[in-house]
């Protein structure tokens, strides 16, 4: 099933044939006269007070039946995207288009699924639009944009999103999350089993439960809100990553970092087994843990450290960013 | 004249129940005149069918998981050999997977498990760096200048780390921890390639 979904092209979708939807009605039962002059009437006052812009945006109000477990996918090249899951068997879509993308609204719902979206035809683009969605709260959304931002709220099924450029920000109980994006930031407030983050050179915030994480930035920030993940790896090539929080007796967390610091902050309480590894990096104590350096016979700084009798098993591994210890 | 026939990509639609009723109704419409398009249908029926029964998900005899930790945590030298071999394999798939069928020399593995340097499995990794490079080419015009630029740079810090993890395991070599350290680099290249090719419009 799913293998037939995913040979859908985003372009095929919104040739004409579609179900278009538009809130431009045509005028019917006006004599020409009417017309005319209903047009320049608007052309002049259009012209003289709205500003450039506003003028050539259109509403969307779109509202169809949908599956309550469905999978919906959503293509929106620029702007900004929310869809948020709600208890209702419908779908709506509300928000406003530019009329130049207008003829690119496509919009179509089955009982398997449903798919909607602006998207340009071939490597046209298209102006900024904004698109509130509401789906059945146990779908799956599946997500792509270019340069729109994208919030996900209350969507229970799994939830797949990737922008360009755009920043990414989800909360919520999805039953597994994978965000990724090139420049934009990801923010996720989660509980859920998996969460995949990766983003090129924007920034990383995760919080929430996690039985399994993972973060990959390339010169982007990562920042992990500790206490509720139970498995996690974060990694990055220059960017820093800071875990601040409690860590689960049960937890195994590995740092991995070329040339950024890795800052861990826990709590004087926290209960871990601590393996540090730097080739060419400092390591900075404040949390007065006795490291212990181990004779591995290669170069580098290499040491353990017991925490509160251990519990978690935590590694860093940089090759010549900074490792550093304390408390939040 | 004969109606063209239904686009595939709607037709999978069709099948996956995607389409609206309007859109259903002019499909159905097409099919029953098109015994082309009929076939093409009941093919992707069977598919779906051959699909919905296979198990959703096949759960081992035992837990596995407590077993591989305890294994993780034995050895860091054998974690390392692990991971190593693991990575070939990953590459192999991945080769697979963008250049369709395709023979590719894998390293040799020794009946205890051994794999072959460090070096080969570092060239391996770029050869499918270059692969994915090759076929981001279309990608890549469709993309933003400003989102090339992003690329480029990040490109740019991915290969300063791998020419620098490669010059210290020339003077560290088997260190376990560069060996780690130039695979994740590798692996954070290949990503980035994947994202900007599926960030093309």
């Amino acid at each position: 099933m799913r293998g037939a979904r995913l040979r859908v092209k985003p372009h095929s979708v919104a040739g004409p044939g579609r179900a278009l939807r538009r809130q431009t009605p045509p005028a019917r039962g006006l004599s020409v006269g009417t017309r005319t002059l209903l047009i320049l009437s608007l052309l002049v006052s259009g012209a003289a007070s709205t500003p450039p812009g506003v003028s050539a945006q259109r509403t969307l109000d779109e509202r169809h039946a949908a599956p309550p477990r469905g999978a919906v996918r959503i293509h929106l090249y620029a702007g900004s995207l929310r869809v948020a899951g709600w208890d209702r068997d419908s779908i709506v879509v509300t928000g406003t288009a530019h009329e130049r993308g207008m003829d690119r609204f496509y919009i179509g719902v089955g009982e398997g699924g449903s798919k909607l979206g602006l998207w340009p035809q071939g490597s046209d683009s298209l102006p900024p639009s904004t698109l509130d969605v509401r789906v059945p709260q146990g779908s799956s959304v599946w997500i792509k944009t270019v340069d729109a931002s994208i919030v996900v709220e209350a969507v229970r099924g799994g939830v797949d999103l990737y922008s360009v450029s755009g920043d990414i920000d989800v909360a919520g109980e999805p039953r597994e999350l994978f965000a990724e994006s090139m420049s934009g930031s990801i923010a996720a407030r989660v509980q859920t089993r998996v969460a995949r983050l990766k983003t090129a050179s924007g920034a990383v915030e995760l919080r929430g439960r996690v039985d399994d994480a993972f973060t990959q930035t390339v010169s982007g920030a990562t920042l992990i809100h500790g206490g509720a993940i139970a498995q996690g790896r974060f990694e990055s090539v220059d960017g820093g990553i800071r875990y601040d929080g409690a860590v689960a007796r049960s937890a195994r967390l590995d740092f991995v970092n070329h040339g950024g610091p890795v800052e861990l902050r826990l709590p004087k309480h926290a209960a871990a087994e601590l393996s540090l590894n730097t080739f060419d990096g400092v390591i900075t104590n404040a949390l007065k843990a006795r490291l212990v350096q181990t004779g591995r016979g290669f170069k580098g700084s290499d040491h353990v450290a017991t925490l509160n009798g251990g519990g978690a098993h935590i590694t860093v591994r940089t090759f010549k960013g900074p490792i550093t210890l304390d408390t939040p | 004249m004969t109606a063209p026939h239904v686009p595939t990509d709607r037709l999978h639609d069709y099948v996956d129940d995607l389409l609206c009723r309007e859109e259903r109704m002019l499909v159905e419409r097409h099919l029953a005149v098109c015994p082309t398009c009929r076939a093409e249908v009941a093919d992707l029926r069977a598919l779906l069918a051959d699909l919905g029964e296979l198990p959703a998900a096949i759960a081992p005899e035992r837990d596995l998981l407590p077993g591989v930790h305890a294994a993780i945590d034995a050895s860091a030298a054998r974690r390392t050999r692990v991971q190593w071999l693991a990575a070939a394999a990953a590459i192999v798939v991945l080769a697979a997977a963008a250049a369709g069928v395709r023979w590719i020399t894998v390293p040799a593995v020794s009946p205890d498990g051994a794999v072959a340097s460090s070096g080969t499995v570092d060239d391996l990794w770029r050869h499918q760096s270059a692969e994915m490079e090759r076929l981001l080419t279309y990608s890549r015009q469709t993309l933003d200048p400003a989102t090339v630029r992003v690329l480029e740079e990040n490109l740019r810090i991915i290969d300063r780390a791998l020419t620098e993890a490669r010059a210290a395991l020339r003077s560290d070599p088997g260190n376990p921890v560069l060996e780690e350290l130039l695979l994740a680099t590798h692996r954070k290249r290949l990503d980035l390639l994947r994202g900007a090719a599926r960030g093309g419009t």
